[in-house]
């Protein structure tokens, strides 16, 4: 056996045009913000809005051409797809925090030129389809949200989050490492599909080297969308980090994590990688919804719901395929939707320096804002899986696409669990709708919001509407999506079949 | 253009919904008339629906069936028959009479009215719906709206009464959804059509797994009927909803789970409909006297007319149950069962309604429900007194009221299927009489209470609201055959159904 090698490949460089041109734009704004703070608190959300708006427009682009894989990264339909729906939960997190950051005095220019880095990382973790490059996409993901998660740097919360999030996904990504070095070693390539097939086509056989080496890559993509039992750190973060940076990690960060995801389970061996996957999906989907049932403080119990949609939304990837991997996508758009329109809610509702955050500080806010308690109990309800709203459309195509594949057991499980949902979503429209409101002073009475925040939240309540009775032309793109995920799939694989004689060491998916 | 006229019907308070939305809302008044006077168009129209009906080959018409959501294969697919026109009629009365009613309402006017429209495309959504994925979203649509009416308007006890309403429907409906799920991949060709998979028969020959989605389904639509043992969370709901609430939650939510029954449960699952159909029955029989017995027992006047529903709701039961365990030699008796049945949703939804609005009209009042208290308000209110004598008559199946009809078919229809259910469910019948009975005799006979000498009448507007129920109980009573019109296509097309089963 030849020692295997890496191999540096040019590419084509519009595969990287899109997360090249959100780092890029994220430089700028940086400056702009360095040289010009007196303007920044305009000018800088201005940068970032032009930047996200520059690079949507770029990853358009580089979908049009129809670029074959890389090696390293791929432009395939799904990642056009995976990269716009980055792209507009980078947009309304830029729109949500507006208001956020100029309330807790956080204007400083770097805040938004991190959150575009992340948000690049991001991008970058679902295009690629290799795990080194991968890797990179998660550091970058990463460590910008560990500076935001500290960001308050006045309230000790603030400082407590950023410090448990930095050591446990410091943690996380050696374990993403090592597994890539492991898996490697067993197969002689870093390309995810390539080594993945290498196994499945006996070149190296199904090694328990190569086994334990995605599980570990799982366990550190399993920690960045909080899937049980790695999600430990999920409710601290989400309750002390500043509240948009939470909206965007429970959106983003989450979402990234999946699109990896999405290439990585269709590598897994037969077997033993599909158990694992589907006890963490039942595990992540009891513990999460069991959780929040118990919780008083709002950010808390959106931590313990966003793992719970984790868990369904892992249901998707496990059954794969097309219908699975569209699904998938399809309910990534529909979390971001409802999520962002929750936090929004929370941060309006939240007033000067994080104040009222227990679900009890709500009570009759319906009736002192009309448009917070309807627009609230829209997303509790999408949340909870209730139709006519996104999150039921995007439950269904989750559990349908698990059916077909075969796992109607976990059907069951997940809709038994999404009851036991509805009960604390619930809870929250009942505190705001059907309880008296307190004394006019105080928390509670603090409802009013700048005209920005209030169209956000309207448009997100519509569109978590639309969403779902519109959902047809989105479930085509998403569709399309999966099927692009597919094709490359089946692509980076011809591109070794010539020679199928190689060794192992020649695996490396270039172009040659 | 006769096609489109459900969905003008169906989605015409939505519209109505957008436009009491730009009212500001210190302007009641223009909200309640403007909802009042937009639901009279729903109603003419589902009157006119109700004339025009025609019956024909297969019953089914003003049908329209277009793509919504193609690539899984739903349909925005509805229709009306004889099974659905005249809980559409029903729906769009019982609404405008409960938005009537609802003048009253002082507090949070347009929120209230605005859930009332939101509710009515809801019910009327579940039955013009012909595809499951919208019967699914009607379904549900029906179920917030009642959520906040009961969480806001509400008694002491609303918040524990709207979760639990909410939670109960809930786990019934995701229960149906999962037989929704098995239905569709069973049948393999990519439908979410009732018809469609109706016709494949997904489970012809598989007892087992037909038996579980039976099952399934019958959880999901038991709890909204409710039978007996479901049927908990009914008097909660029932006595904390505010009056118009009461009134659409028992006229028309409740009739959803029978629709459910004849709609989806018998065309679909014949065979387990047959296998199971004297455990339905017995569950009935349960429903029949507990209900009955438990109705007695009550103290308050609203919880008695609450269990008075679990009681004639499970004749309904026993009605379907009978028609599926017929043979095929008996098809007349199954048409009769279920003409009974059909025809009794629509008189319970009707006498229900008024006896709720009288319930609401004498608490208002006297602010208790506590009928120990009562006595003697016969004497007071004289309107009162004769709309009350009228509205138990017909719930206690009095000849020459549309009770009557309903009961005497559904207990002709069983007579063959189960003679000694039948005959043990007649205790019911006689229970029912003594506790409508007594009741009267506790609120409007015996001495003039002289804390109530002095309670005004009804005044115009609970008049309005209470006479054309009394009216279509009697019209129905004297002379059913308009009505038998329409549901005896249905029900004849169902019994001839089952003759290969």
């Amino acid at each position: 056996m030849t020692a295997p090698s890496l191999q540096i490949i040019t590419w084509n460089l519009w595969v990287s045009a899109p997360v090249c041109a959100l780092a890029a734009s994220a430089m700028v704004t940086l400056i702009a913000g360095a040289f010009w703070p007196a303007f920044a608190r305009w000018l800088t959300p201005c940068l970032a809005l032009g930047g996200i708006a520059l690079t949507a427009a770029f990853t358009i682009l580089a979908g049009m051409l129809g670029l074959p894989p890389a090696g390293m990264q791929v432009m395939d339909s799904f990642t056009v797809v995976f990269d716009l729906i980055i792209l507009i939960a980078a947009f309304i997190t830029v729109l949500v925090s507006n208001h956020y950051v100029t309330r807790e005095n956080l204007e400083r220019g770097e805040y938004y030129a991190l959150m575009m880095l992340s948000a690049s990382g991001a991008m970058l973790m679902a295009a690629s389809d290799n795990y080194v490059m991968m890797f990179l996409g998660l550091e970058l993901l990463s460590i910008p949200l560990y500076v935001l998660a500290g960001f308050s740097r006045g309230r000790s919360e603030s400082q407590e989050s950023a410090l448990k999030y930095l050591l446990l996904g410091a943690f996380a990504s050696a374990f993403f490492v090592f597994g890539a070095a492991l898996v490697f070693s067993a197969t002689g390539s870093t390309n995810i599909v390539v080594a993945g097939d290498a196994t499945e086509r006996a070149l190296v056989g199904t090694t328990p080297i190569y086994v334990i080496g995605l599980a570990m890559i799982l366990t550190a993509l399993a920690f960045k969308v909080a899937l049980v039992p790695f999600h430990m750190w999920t409710p601290d973060v989400y309750q002390g980090a500043p509240t948009s940076v939470t909206a965007f990690m429970a959106v983003v960060a989450k979402a990234a994590g999946f699109g990896a995801l999405a290439r990585v389970a269709a590598a897994g061996p037969e077997g033993s990688w599909t158990v694992l996957l589907w006890g963490l999906s039942a595990a992540t989907m009891i513990w999460g919804n069991l959780l929040a049932i118990s919780q008083n403080n709002i950010k808390r119990l959106l931590a313990y719901s966003s793992i719970a949609h984790a868990g369904y939304l892992l249901m998707g990837i496990l059954a794969g395929g097309r219908a699975g991997i569209s699904a998938v996508l399809f309910y990534l758009l529909a979390y971001a939707a409802m999520t962002f329109g929750a936090f929004a809610a929370v941060i309006i509702l939240a007033g000067r320096g994080d104040g009222a955050e227990d679900i009890e500080d709500y009570r009759g806010i319906a009736r002192r804002s009309p448009l917070l308690g309807w627009t609230m109990a829209i997303f509790m309800f999408s949340l909870a899986g209730l139709p006519p709203f996104a999150g039921f459309f995007g439950k269904l195509y989750l559990f349908s696409a698990a059916v077909e594949a075969g796992y109607p057991g976990l059907t069951v499980l997940a809709v038994l669990t999404s009851v036991m949902g509805v009960f604390y979503y619930l809870r929250v429209t009942v505190v705001m709708w059907m309880q008296e409101p307190e004394a006019e002073s105080g928390p509670a009475a603090q409802t009013s919001a700048p005209l920005l925040s209030r169209l956000v939240l309207s448009a997100l309540a519509v569109a978590v509407l639309a969403l779902g009775i519109f959902s047809s032309p989105v479930l085509r793109w998403t569709n399309s999506g999966s099927a692009g995920l597919e094709r490359s799939a089946e692509a980076a694989i011809q591109m070794t079949l010539p020679e199928p004689t190689n060794a192992p060491a020649a695996l490396s998916g270039g172009s040659r | 253009m006769d096609r489109w006229v459900l969905t003008v019907i169906t989605f015409l308070p939505l519209g109505l919904l957008a436009a009491v939305l730009f009212v500001p809302g210190r302007r009641p008044n223009v909200i309640r008339w403007l909802s009042i006077a937009g639901s009279l168009v729903p109603l003419a129209l589902s009157a006119w629906l109700w004339l025009d009906y025609s019956g024909g080959a297969h019953g089914l018409q003003y049908a329209v069936n277009r793509p919504w959501i193609p690539l899984i294969g739903v349909n925005y697919h509805v229709g009306a028959d004889g099974l659905s026109v005249p809980m559409i009629f029903l729906t769009t009365l019982l609404t405008t009479i409960s938005l009537i009613y609802s003048l009253n309402i002082k507090e949070r006017v347009k929120e209230f009215y605005c859930l009332f429209l939101l509710l009515e495309t809801g019910m009327l959504g579940v039955f013009v719906a012909l595809d499951y994925f919208l019967f699914y979203v009607f379904w549900e649509v029906s179920l917030v709206p009642m959520y906040f009416l009961i969480g806001i308007w509400g008694g002491p006890r609303r918040e524990y009464a709207a979760i639990k309403f909410f939670l109960y429907t809930l786990v019934g409906s995701v229960a149906m959804l999962l037989a929704i799920l098995a239905m569709y991949f069973a049948t393999g060709a990519r439908t979410f059509d009732i018809i469609a998979i109706a016709g494949a028969q997904p489970f012809a020959g598989q007892m087992a797994l037909q038996g579980l989605v039976f099952w399934a389904l019958f959880l999901g639509f038991a709890i909204k009927v409710p039978v007996w043992p479901f049927h908990t969370w009914l008097p909660d709901a029932h006595v904390e909803a505010p009056t118009a609430g009461s009134v659409i939650l028992a006229g028309v939510l409740l009739k959803m789970g029978c629709y459910g029954f004849l709609r989806i449960v018998l065309p679909t699952l014949p065979e387990a409909a047959q296998q199971y159909a004297v455990w339905v029955a017995v569950l009935a029989l349960i429903s029949i006297v507990y209900g009955a017995f438990v109705a007695m027992a009550q103290m308050d006047f609203k919880k008695l007319i609450a269990y008075s529903s679990v009681n004639h709701m499970g004749y309904v039961m026993l009605g379907i149950a009978a028609a599926c365990s017929l043979g095929p030699a008996n098809l007349s008796d199954r048409a009769t069962a279920l003409n009974g049945a059909m025809l009794q949703m629509f008189s319970h939804g009707v006498i229900t309604g008024a006896l709720f609005l009288l319930v609401g009209v004498v608490y208002e009042r006297a602010h208790t429900r506590d009928l120990r208290e009562f006595g003697g308000l016969g004497a007071v209110m004289a309107k009162y007194s004769v709309l009350l004598w009228m509205s138990c008559f017909a719930s206690l199946g009095l000849p020459g009221m549309s009770g009557f009809v309903a009961e005497f078919f559904v207990f002709r229809g069983a007579f063959p299927a189960y003679l000694l259910i039948t005959c043990l469910s007649m205790i019911g019948l006689v229970v029912t009489a003594a506790y409508l009975l007594w009741t009267i005799q506790r609120v409007l006979l015996g001495p003039v209470n002289p804390k109530w000498a002095g309670l005004k009448d009804m005044d115009w507007r609970e008049i309005v609201s209470v006479v054309p129920l009394i009216a279509l109980m009697i019209l129905f009573g004297v002379y059913p055959a308009p009505i038998f019109r329409i549901l005896n296509g249905y029900a004849t097309g169902l019994a001839s159904y089952f003759v290969g089963g």
